[in-house]
């Protein structure tokens, strides 16, 4: 199999191949030739390197959404309940 | 913002970091920081609980989302969640992580819950996903036939300009991100809360959904597609009002 016509490395990946090992890249959890492979196709398509691109950055967006945090009631319901609790367990034999 | 693999991605030959949090895990199994916690939970000190709800609601609340029809619903087994911790929080012997035992609970208690509401109602979250012959990106984008066949026949247009601060400083973005994960199947959800919202480490997330590694990333790949088609979406759009 042939990398896009605009190269002369030839990774022996497609475009559809490299797509479906990009979450894999950036996370590092390629074996080591696949890597190699994936660097060779990437080196050389403009397209593929902007797709992997994209990937990360919503990968990256996704870890900054804002935390969720439980109401203060519920905080407190919780909070007390585990006071009950530690007390119960405190004097137990 | 992992700019590690930001950059890696363009310059080739450097691995991108394999953790992008680490923390340090005891002979228990127990995170360094958990271990801490736990010490504190064991003395009955109530800022240590609420320091670990606060920590992990986030997490069970979306994990939850993937189950249960709506935000109340999904409230409510969260709580049910905390109390079974606190139940049974004197028989934790840190076997596995703090978190992946409390995710445990969770997943438990929202699928007995979804399952409950099946029966009374429809929609797309519950439908089950195991279509293991689908791939990531619509297949029409590539080309069918030909000398170039699987190569990009409609390809992504660069998003020069934007980073994650900026995607996340527009409202409509992150709409559209939120939007993108709701409609996810819970296993395309479940994963990509655990990985890339709460940032959980492979081995755990792969503990906590008893899943396997490559089959963690099939589904955290297709599901950061879909987000990422839906950014993809929305910001062609803007292009095209202007």
């Amino acid at each position: 199999m042939k990398d896009h016509p605009s190269q002369g490395i030839h990774s022996g990946l497609t475009c559809r191949d490299l797509t479906d090992r990009a979450s894999e890249y950036l996370d590092g959890r390629l074996p080591i030739l696949t890597k190699v492979r994936v660097g060779l196709h990437l080196s050389s398509c403009a397209h593929c390197r902007a797709y992997v691109k994209q990937i990360d950055l919503v990968s990256s967006a996704l870890r900054s959404l804002p935390n969720l945090y439980p109401s203060p009631a519920n905080c407190l319901r919780l909070r007390q309940q585990f006071a009950a609790r530690h007390t119960s367990w405190s004097a137990s034999p | 913002m992992n700019a590690d693999a930001t950059t890696n991605t363009e310059s080739i030959g450097h691995s991108p970091s394999i953790s992008r949090r680490s923390q340090t895990t005891t002979s228990s199994g127990l995170m360094k920081s958990e271990d801490t916690l736990m010490a504190r939970l064991r003395r009955g000190d109530e800022g240590a609980f609420d320091e670990l709800v606060n920590q992990q609601h986030g997490t069970l609340i979306r994990m939850a989302m993937g189950y249960v029809a709506d935000r109340e619903v999904a409230e409510e087994v969260v709580q049910d969640t905390w109390m079974a911790v606190i139940g049974s929080l004197n028989r934790f012997e840190g076997r596995s992580s703090l978190r992946t035992w409390v995710c445990g609970i969770l997943i438990h208690k929202a699928k007995d819950r979804g399952v409950r509401e099946k029966r009374h109602t429809t929609f797309s979250a519950f439908e089950s996903y195991d279509d293991d012959n689908e791939e990531a990106v619509d297949p029409s984008r590539f080309q069918q036939s030909g000398e170039w066949a699987g190569h990009w026949a409609f390809p992504p247009q660069p998003w020069d300009d934007q980073t994650p601060e900026k995607l996340l400083a527009s409202q409509q973005a992150v709409n559209a991100m939120q939007r993108a994960i709701e409609a996810l199947p819970a296993t395309l959800k479940e994963v990509l809360i655990l990985r890339d919202v709460e940032g959980v480490e492979v081995k755990e997330a792969c503990e906590m959904l008893k899943i396997t590694e490559t089959n963690l990333y099939v589904r955290l790949h297709r599901a950061r597609e879909r987000v990422r088609a839906a950014v993809e979406t929305y910001l062609e759009g803007g292009k095209k009002a202007l």
